[in-house]
């Protein structure tokens, strides 16, 4: 048989408003229970997907963006609500589902039996209105306090690689990343480049017109670089106005290019701050890796410091690579 | 239909009886407890209606099904009819036709059926009283 939808015939796990979180699953072979769960849960702004066998309960909790909350009918002709909660619990992956079971009063021993089988609670039938109100809110309660604590999970994993000022890449993040396109570069011999770039002067312009301005600064750098780059490039932050990226699949000449686009477009356009405008420009070192190279990340880092204080001491706003040294760091000079 | 032939005559000769009445009104209450039905529902007097209806119209199945399990000896039949036929009953605060289908369930799982018979008859009974009930009150058709 069809699953029931509810009453104006939408999918409310689609409709726009819905959350999965406030759509309940109501399972239960008597139409009565049937009504009374639907008009109650609606009446509450419920969203309901009713059907009439555990049968199709159990396709319609398989999907992925099945309701959270289900109600389930203990007794109900083929698959029954106890056997629902066992498979349910057998699944590996997705999302919890928070189960109320419904049983009959007077079977009041079967109810450790559902808890024991993976029932998060349970309503005995004759129910009245009130009650099924406090075991929904108590369930929705629970789905909105665990989906809070993914986000929250989501949000420190988040900050734990990105840096707080400017979004971008930690500094222990784009060192992971940077070991890691080494590694692959190693493996499939595309190549690599490494970008590491300073801010000519930073702490003069701190000294001079204060830390906001300075984090200004920092914010439209960043965001110049990152315009700079191709969408799958990497940028980090690596010290106090050190930026390091990483890019991939980029061949010498056309690394060197996007460089200098990177100097230009710090160079040529002054930054606006709250302590006026600020003419500010960018040193940076470049290593271009190419197939065959066997060098390990440390000394690519090394080769990019290595070009980056070149830039610096052959003075500033320029781009200088890594070639020569690092030649001669692998002995091949 | 077998429902009102039966009761009807039977009940409208006390209608002037008060004493009787009493009595019948005492009987009607363990028939059908409105108000705790209603209670259940958050005092919704719609959604009490529907329910009926719902019943009215589901009832009788569940009636023949749990008859043919009697007849035919069928324990789990028994057992699952009034099963269905007590939860219904027991929501809608049917109290006499309610502790009826419940023994009849326990019959079914212990099965048991010697008393089932009789048993039928008194949910018969009891069932007719409570469609006049349900089919007299407001708003029920
Ligand atoms: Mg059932």
């Amino acid at each position: 048989m069809n699953p029931t939808q509810n009453s104006e015939g939408k999918d409310p796990v689609r409709s726009e408003k819905s959350t999965l979180t406030d759509t309940v699953l109501v399972a239960d072979d008597d139409p009565i229970f049937r009504h009374v769960l639907q008009s109650c849960l609606e009446k509450w702004n419920y969203r309901v997907v009713a059907v009439e066998n555990g049968e199709d309960a159990w396709k319609i909790l398989q999907e992925p963006d099945a309701p959270h909350l289900a109600i389930l009918d203990w007794m109900m002709p083929g698959l029954d609500g106890l056997e629902l909660c066992r498979k349910l619990r057998h699944r590996k992956e997705g999302t919890y589902r928070y189960l109320l079971l419904v049983t009959a009063k007077d079977n009041i021993q079967d109810i450790v039996a559902g808890l024991e089988a993976g029932a998060d609670d349970y309503l005995t039938k004759p129910f009245d209105v009130d009650e099924l109100r406090a075991r929904v809110r108590s369930g929705t309660r629970i789905l909105q306090l665990q989906d809070a604590l993914l986000r929250a999970h989501e949000k420190l994993q988040f900050e734990a690689a990105h840096d707080g000022l400017t979004g971008i890449w930690n500094r222990r993040a784009i060192l992971d990343l940077l070991k890691r396109e080494v590694e692959r570069h190693h493996r499939n011999g595309q190549p690599l480049g490494i970008l590491m770039a300073d801010v000519d002067h930073f702490k003069r312009i701190n000294d001079t017109y204060g830390h906001p301005a300075g984090d200004t600064v920092l914010l439209e750098v960043v965001s110049r670089i990152v315009k700079s780059l191709r969408q799958y490039d990497f940028v980090g932050r690596y010290g106090g106005e050190e930026f390091l990226a990483v890019v991939p699949g980029c061949d010498a000449a056309n690394l060197m290019a996007s460089a200098e686009r990177i100097r230009a477009s710090i160079a040529t356009h002054p930054i606006d701050t709250d302590a006026g405008q600020l003419s500010i420009t960018l040193s940076l070192g470049v290593v271009s890796m190419q197939a065959n190279s066997v060098f390990d990340y440390e000394s690519v880092l090394h080769a990019a410091d290595a070009a980056l204080y070149r830039a610096k001491a052959n003075g500033r706003d320029r781009v200088e690579v890594a070639n020569s040294l690092f030649a001669a760091r692998a002995g091949l000079a | 239909m077998f429902v009102h032939s039966t009761f009807s005559s039977r009940l409208d000769p006390l209608e002037n009886d008060a004493l009787t009445r009493v009595a019948t009104d005492a009987l009607a209450t363990e028939v059908w407890k409105r108000d705790e039905a209603l209670d259940r529902v958050g005092g919704d007097e719609n959604l009490l209606q529907e329910l009926c209806e719902i019943f009215l119209s589901g009832y009788p199945q569940l009636m023949t099904k749990l008859r043919e399990a009697v007849m035919s000896g069928d324990s789990l039949g028994v057992q699952q009819a009034a099963h269905s036929l007590k939860g219904e009953l027991s929501y809608l605060s049917a109290m006499q036709a309610t502790s009826i289908a419940r023994a009849m369930e326990d019959m079914g799982r212990e099965g048991n059926l010697s008393s089932a018979v009789a048993s039928l008859t008194a949910l018969e009974r009891s069932m007719a009283l409570l469609h006049l009930a349900l089919d007299k009150a407001p708003g029920v058709h």
